[in-house]
């Protein structure tokens, strides 16, 4: 989608949007207006600064520390079947477990803390990751890996110019994926056991029945992740794809 | 020198490779020859280290060996310069520019594989095998599928390389002109298993003068012309 089209597509999604809320005329339903005024008010007075800030942070923490331990394991079990075959079943109850099931677990178990809540972000989201990772291993062609022995390449070449290079996709596809996911979760969790943070603040505005606010608040989250999908992983994508 | 000595090579329960035993001659240009899935390709994966599964032994120098594949095997997503780069052990860019040249390629060093004809992939690998200078290289059919000139031009300028450096070399493939006009001695492999059925040598041709390769290939023929029969 070139920028013409994607800058119409948005101008009738506001257009929409706001006939809509006219014609509802609901305090449910807040027009475009109302939710921009709202959010400028929330940005002027430093609250929705300061609580996405700490959101942002936890998603940060959660997402690097789930990519990490997403791509060892999934590398190891794409590579080695003995290790796949054994961790499989944790595997599969990982990827069973309901998000909302660890998050309670981890607030009991451990208490209501930042601690719990990364914890139960990043165990529900690494299954998802080593799935991805697993298969990009398989995938690896072996007559490179033939090529690479036939001339005796180093193990930090075998890694970073052979295998690195065939996995990226699936590293790119659970950034996404893990990304978008995660930071719907750590809302849930700051909802549920948190008290500062995006999540937290939207269970207040639902206490209040505050729909504006809801929606100001999700749309400037919206807003910041468009942010980094254009400006830190569009890059990085053509970057690894100037090749094709 | 290179001792190849297979006793046997199973694959499915079945004999791919039976009582194989070679003696190559430091610099000699060794094919061998033989019908689809005979087992020409898993003989050189051994020779390579690429298959250990095997009852038998091969000796020599294997410390810096190249090998040519049917297809060009450069890596996609990297330059002609970065794939060279990758498998020079001394790193040295200017003999990289030089090797180049000598096989008619010029500007190229920046574009990705995918951007090169198969000619040209072919003649970058041709420059990667000879990268290192190496004591052995093995050839899997890398002449097939391209066009006649091209594969003409291309054994004429990997026997130039030859002459400059010398190594050992194992091709296997399927034409017998082709082993003809490279080749000091060329094998017969028959099929399950695969055992050396024929072998002719002192052919010290290598040149490419058709009728000379054809008075050789008819001489094989009158000498065994069950040689037809495995559909060699």
């Amino acid at each position: 989608m070139n920028s013409q089209t994607k800058f119409i597509s948005i101008f009738f999604f506001v257009i929409l949007w706001q006939a809509l809320s006219i014609a509802i005329n609901s305090s449910v339903f807040p027009t475009v207006i109302n939710i921009l005024t709202n959010l400028s008010n929330h940005l002027v007075n430093g609250e929705l600064i300061h609580h996405m800030l700490i959101t942002l942070q936890r998603v940060c923490i959660a997402f690097f520390i789930s990519m990490i331990i997403g791509i060892f394991f999934g590398v190891i079990m794409g590579l080695y079947k003995r290790v796949d075959d054994m961790l499989d079943f944790i595997l599969i109850i990982g990827l069973n477990l309901p998000a909302l099931v660890t998050i309670i677990i981890c607030y009991i178990w451990f208490g209501l803390s930042d601690f719990s809540a990364l914890l139960a972000v990043i165990l529900n989201k690494v299954p998802i990751i080593i799935v991805n990772i697993r298969e990009g291993t398989k995938a690896i062609e072996s007559k490179y890996t033939d090529l690479a022995k036939v001339y005796k390449l180093s193990k930090k070449d075998i890694v970073t110019k052979i295998y690195l290079p065939q996995i990226y996709p699936y590293i790119m596809a659970s950034t996404r994926l893990s990304l978008s996911l995660i930071w719907k979760i750590i809302l849930v969790v700051e909802l549920l056991g948190r008290s500062d943070g995006v999540g937290f603040q939207i269970s207040m505005f639902f206490q209040l029945f505050d729909i504006t606010s809801i929606l100001a608040y999700s749309f400037a989250f919206i807003f910041v992740i468009m942010l980094i999908e254009t400006f830190i992983l569009k890059p990085i994508e053509n970057r690894m794809k100037r090749w094709k | 020198m290179i001792n190849i000595d297979i006793k046997d090579k199973r694959f499915n329960k079945k004999d791919i490779l039976k009582d194989i035993n070679i003696s190559i001659k430091q610099s000699e240009f060794l094919s061998i020859i033989g019908p689809s899935g005979c087992g020409k390709s898993t003989l050189l994966n051994i020779v390579a280290n690429l298959d250990e599964k095997y009852n038998g032994h091969v000796d020599g120098d294997f410390s810096n060996i190249s090998f040519m594949f049917q297809d060009h095997r450069l890596l996609p997503w990297m330059s002609v310069k970065e794939n060279l780069l990758l498998i020079s052990k001394t790193k040295d860019l200017d003999e990289i520019k030089q090797l180049v040249k000598l096989v008619g390629l010029d500007n190229i060093l920046d574009e990705y594989p995918n951007k090169l004809s198969g000619g040209m992939a072919r003649r970058v690998s041709l420059v990667r095998a000879f990268i290192n200078k190496p004591s052995l290289i093995l050839l899997d059919e890398p002449f097939i599928s391209l066009d006649y000139p091209t594969s003409v031009s291309l054994k004429k300028d990997f026997l130039n390389f030859c002459k400059e450096f010398n190594p050992t070399v194992i091709l296997v493939t399927h034409d017998i002109s082709e082993a003809i006009h490279l080749s000091d001695r060329i094998l017969f492999l028959s099929k399950n298993p695969a055992q050396i059925i024929y072998e002719f040598e002192n052919i010290n041709n290598q040149e490419f003068n058709l009728k000379k390769i054809d008075e050789i290939k008819n001489k094989i023929l009158e000498n065994y012309p069950k040689i037809l029969e495995g559909e060699i």
